[in-house]
C-alpha cells in the first residue's frame, strides 16, 4: 500500500517553483520583456503575451486577504489532518496567491510573509507567516508535518 | 420591453421547449444517456423528428474522451452547425447567445441546446484533478477543499467587508428550498429551517453544508428557432432582449467581489428596454450564496456592498419581492455539471410561457438569467446574463 501524500502532479511549468524552494528560497516567474510577475506558473506572459519568462527571488511581503480551514477534504493525506489552515495572499508584487497559513499569522487583513518549502511530496509550496521573523514551521506541528520534519 | 413590443438584438428568433431530465444522485450511465433523454424530451415536447434539428450546442464535462461531434455519430445526428461549451455555469447563457445568432443568420434553423452530465462515484474527485492547469498546481496541494475553499475564501472577505452574517445567506438557502418544494425535480424535497442551515456541519469556514451545492447527474435543455416556426408548430416560446457574456473581468481585483456583470449591465439593459426595476423574476448562479448577492449588486439591484441590505429587506420566494431561484435553484435541485448552467434559464422558459413545474411568479413579463463559472484558479472568469420576456411583454 502506498504513503498518502498531499497532491504531487504539477505541470512543467511549475517546476522552477520547486527548484527554488529545494534551495530555500521562494522564486516566481518574471516576464523578461515586461517584468510583470506571473502566478500561478504558466509559459507566457499575462500582460505581454511574450514566452521567456525568468524564475526570480521574491520577498514575500503581502496582505492576508482572507483565511479558511478546510474541514472537507477530497485527498487522503489532508482528510486526516483536518481542519486545515488557508489563505489568500495578495503579494506586494502583484499576483494573489493561495497557501497554507501559519497557526500564528494574526487574522485578516494583516501584514504576512510568504515562503516556499518542499512539501512530503517533493513539491514546492507557499506558507504565509506571520510577516516579523524567520518562518517558524516548528511552532505549527501540522505545518511541520506537511514538510516531513526535514 | 422596446418600443417595437419585440426584441431589438433578436427580433425573429425564440426560445422554447424547456426540457430536464430527472436528476440522480450518482449514475453508471455515461453523459451521452443524458444528453440522448434530453434530445428524447426536446423532440416530443417540439413534435419534432431527429432530422429536423440541424443545430446542436452541447455542454457537458464528462464526455471525455468524446466531444459534442464524436456525439453527433454516438447519437446519429446529422447537423450543420455543431457548438461544445464546456464552460459549466456559463454553458446555457453562451449555448443561448450562440444558438440565436446560428438562427437569425440561417446558419441553422432548428438548434438543440442541451446540458448534462453523468456523476459516477468518483466523478467529482476526478474532475477536480483535472479540472485545469492552475488548479492542479496553485490550488489543490492547499488542502484539496475543491471549489469550497475558494468560496469559502470569498464569503468571508465578503463578510468582513460588506457586513454581511451566516443569517442573509442563510435566507437565501432557506428561500430557495421552500421554492424547490414546488418543483418536482429538486433532489432537496424536505423544507430547510435557518436554524438547520445554521447548525449543519462545516465544509470550509464560514461554508457550511447547504451553503455548497450536491453533484448530480441529469441534463437541461431547450430549442432554438424562428419565431413563425415555434408558432407553426404550436409552441409556447420566449424572445429573449438582450444577453451579455464577459470573461475574466476586472483580472486586476486582488479577490473576486465583483464579476464581468458589471461591466456589461448598462448594455444589457439599454438593448433590453428593461432594467432591473422591470424584473419579475431572477435566476442567479448560485453556486454559493454569496454569488448571489454578488449577482444582485452586479446586476443593478443594489450597490456593491449593499446585498445583505438588500437581502434583509426582501423575500426571494415565487411569491415574495424578488422572485429568486424560483426552482430551487442548484442548491435544491442539486448540480448536473453543465445543466446547472442551463437551469435557470430552462425555469425561466416555463415561468414565462406559463407551463410551470414549480410554483408560479404571479404577472411575469420578465426574467433575468446569470451564468457564472470556472474557477480555474481564484474566481470565476465568466459572468453572462439574459433578459427575456414573455411574449408581447
Amino acid at each position: 500500500m502506498t504513503r498518502d501524500l498531499p497532491p504531487s502532479l504539477r505541470s512543467s511549468a511549475a517546476s522552477g517553483l520547486t527548484a527554488a524552494a529545494a534551495a530555500g528560497r521562494f522564486e516566481l516567474q518574471v516576464c523578461v520583456s515586461c517584468e510583470a510577475v506571473q502566478y500561478p506558473p504558466r509559459e507566457a506572459c499575462y500582460a505581454c503575451l511574450a514566452t521567456q519568462l525568468q524564475w526570480r527571488a521574491q520577498d514575500g511581503g503581502g496582505e492576508l486577504l482572507a483565511t479558511t480551514q478546510v474541514h472537507v477534504s477530497q485527498n487522503a493525506w489532508f482528510k486526516e489532518r483536518t481542519p486545515w489552515r488557508v489563505a489568500l495572499v495578495r503579494l506586494d508584487c502583484g499576483p494573489t496567491v493561495i497557501t497554507h497559513l501559519h497557526s500564528g499569522c494574526p487574522p485578516p487583513p494583516a501584514r504576512v510573509r510568504v515562503h516556499a518549502f518542499l512539501d512530503v511530496s517533493g513539491q514546492g509550496v507557499l506558507i504565509a507567516f506571520p510577516a516579523e521573523g524567520p518562518p517558524d514551521i516548528a511552532s505549527d506541528s501540522k505545518l511541520l508535518e506537511l514538510v516531513g520534519d526535514r | 420591453m422596446s418600443a417595437s413590443g419585440g426584441s431589438r438584438a433578436y427580433p425573429d428568433v425564440v426560445v422554447t421547449a424547456p426540457v430536464t431530465v430527472p436528476y440522480e444522485r450518482y449514475s453508471s450511465s455515461s453523459a451521452h444517456v443524458f444528453i440522448a433523454r434530453a434530445l428524447t424530451g426536446l423532440l416530443a415536447s417540439a413534435g419534432l423528428k431527429k432530422s429536423d434539428v440541424d443545430g446542436l450546442c452541447l455542454g457537458s464535462f464528462t464526455l471525455a474522451p468524446d466531444s459534442a461531434v464524436a456525439v453527433t455519430q454516438y447519437l446519429g445526428l446529422s447537423t450543420r452547425w455543431l457548438d461544445f461549451l464546456p464552460i459549466g455555469g456559463m454553458s446555457g447563457i453562451v449555448a443561448l447567445r450562440r444558438a440565436l445568432r446560428a438562427v437569425q443568420s440561417g446558419d441553422a434553423q432548428v438548434v438543440a441546446c442541451v446540458g448534462a452530465d453523468t456523476n459516477q462515484p468518483d466523478s467529482f474527485r476526478k474532475s477536480l484533478e483535472s479540472f485545469s492547469t492552475f488548479a492542479r498546481d496553485a490550488v489543490l496541494p492547499y488542502g484539496s477543499g475543491g471549489p469550497n475553499a475558494n468560496f469559502a475564501l470569498l464569503t468571508a472577505y465578503y463578510m468582513r467587508n460588506y457586513g454581511a452574517r451566516a443569517e442573509d445567506f442563510g435566507k437565501l438557502c432557506v428561500a430557495q428550498r421552500a421554492n424547490a418544494l414546488s418543483y418536482p425535480h429538486a433532489l432537496f424535497k424536505s423544507p430547510l429551517t435557518l436554524e438547520e442551515y445554521l447548525s449543519a456541519r462545516p465544509i470550509a469556514d464560514p461554508l457550511r453544508l447547504f451553503d455548497c451545492v450536491m453533484p448530480c447527474a441529469g441534463a437541461e435543455g431547450f430549442l432554438v428557432m424562428s419565431r413563425d416556426r415555434a408558432q407553426r408548430l404550436g409552441l409556447p416560446y420566449v424572445p429573449v432582449l438582450a444577453t451579455s457574456e464577459r470573461y475574466n473581468a476586472y483580472a486586476d481585483d486582488p479577490i473576486q467581489m465583483r464579476g464581468g456583470w458589471e461591466m456589461d449591465r448598462d448594455r444589457l439593459y439599454d438593448d433590453a428596454g428593461v432594467g432591473p426595476q422591470d424584473v419579475d423574476l431572477v435566476q442567479t448562479y448560485d453556486d454559493y450564496p454569496v454569488m448571489s448577492m454578488i449577482q444582485l449588486e452586479d446586476l443593478g439591484f443594489c450597490a456593491k456592498g449593499e446585498g445583505p441590505e438588500f437581502v434583509r429587506g426582501n423575500s426571494f420566494t415565487a411569491d415574495g419581492s424578488l422572485p429568486l431561484n424560483t426552482s430551487g435553484g442548484q442548491l435544491s435541485v442539486g448540480q448536473a455539471g453543465c445543466a446547472a448552467g442551463f437551469l435557470g434559464l430552462v425555469e425561466a422558459i416555463r415561468q414565462l410561457t406559463g407551463r410551470n413545474l414549480a410554483r408560479p411568479v404571479p404577472e411575469a413579463h420578465f426574467a433575468l438569467v446569470a451564468g457564472f463559472g470556472m474557477i480555474t484558479y481564484d474566481r470565476g472568469l465568466c459572468a453572462g446574463a439574459a433578459v427575456l420576456s414573455r411574449e408581447g411583454g
